[in-house]
């Protein structure tokens, strides 16, 4: 099950289903202060939707 | 996030407005991560899977652990054929072989509308045939077709399911969906880099002539891609 993540910027809880992918990287867009926070896709079993763990400020680049 | 909406899959956009807005409620958006499993050999499936973006290798897995692609999906198609075929699970794999988003439908869902005779099932049952007609190729192809021409084959079906021209892979990977040692796929991909077919570097991989590589690659690229355009009525990307 999805644990709740935090924005990597402002720290406030990130509201999101699913989140987006760019070149390969995952990442969320906080609707708080705007910034997008690095995930990180969890090991889960075959078939369960994948959770996703945060790892710092999506650069973007 | 255009790449989201349900019907950037070319099933799912190929329906008719009646039977996709009987669907809408029942599909579900979720994430596909690099190497995350859909399905395992043998288990049952609940759900059936509808690509947007990404792309799933059914790959099977010998006892002893080598492992070979036997197809790959991307938005052209669905993931997990069995639930309407009628046997329920499979004896192959399908993982994730390049990231991406999906909408997942439970299979009650699926069996209902497929169930109805209509254009959905039709649909299903012209992929399935193009489906098979991709696994038999690539039987075919490692068989008797040269590594390159094979990694040719993979690279071109590939990017047909990706936005753009890049791929993102390791050798090992590779390796493993072809079927063979890492080092040969390393040499092959080093003679397509020395022609200026592709540029290869930490994994990826940009394919730089897609028109040498056609020519490069054998028939067994375009028996599949011509099949495909025969039997459903929208293109891939390529």
């Amino acid at each position: 099950m999805q644990i709740q993540l935090f924005c990597a910027t402002c720290a406030k809880p990130l509201v999101f289903k699913v989140p987006e992918l760019t070149g390969n990287r995952w990442h969320i867009r906080c609707e708080s202060c705007g910034a997008r926070t690095a995930v990180e896709a969890n090991r889960t079993k075959p078939e369960e939707p994948a959770t996703f763990s945060t790892t710092g400020v999506h650069s973007g680049s | 996030m255009a790449n989201r909406d349900p019907r950037n899959n070319h099933l799912l956009a190929a329906l008719p407005e009646e039977s996709y807005q009987r669907l809408l409620p029942d599909l579900d958006l979720i994430a596909m991560p690099l190497g995350w499993v859909l399905y395992e050999s043998g288990m049952p499936l609940k759900h059936v899977y509808f690509p947007v973006s990404g792309i799933v290798s059914l790959l099977y897995v010998t006892n002893n652990g080598a492992s070979s692609e036997i197809s790959i999906t991307g938005n052209e198609g669905l993931v997990g054929i069995s639930l309407f075929m009628g046997g329920e699970s499979t004896t192959n794999r399908a993982v994730v072989q390049c990231a991406g988003h999906a909408y997942r439908m439970p299979a009650t869902a699926l069996k209902r509308e497929f169930a109805l005779g209509g254009e959905f099932q039709h649909l299903a049952l012209r992929y399935t045939q193009t489906l098979i007609t991709q696994m038999a190729q690539t039987s075919v192809c490692n068989r008797h077709h040269t590594l390159d021409q094979q990694l040719c084959r993979w690279l071109l079906l590939s990017i047909d399911r990706l936005e753009g021209a890049e791929l993102i892979m390791t050798q090992e990977l590779i390796a493993n969906m072809l079927g063979v040692r890492r080092e040969g796929v390393t040499e092959a991909a080093g003679r397509l880099q020395q022609a200026g077919l592709i540029s290869y570097s930490r994994g990826h991989i940009h394919v730089l002539k897609r028109p040498a590589l056609e020519k490069r690659v054998c028939e067994c690229y375009a028996v599949v891609k011509n099949e495909f355009r025969r039997l459903l009525p929208y293109q891939m990307s390529a």
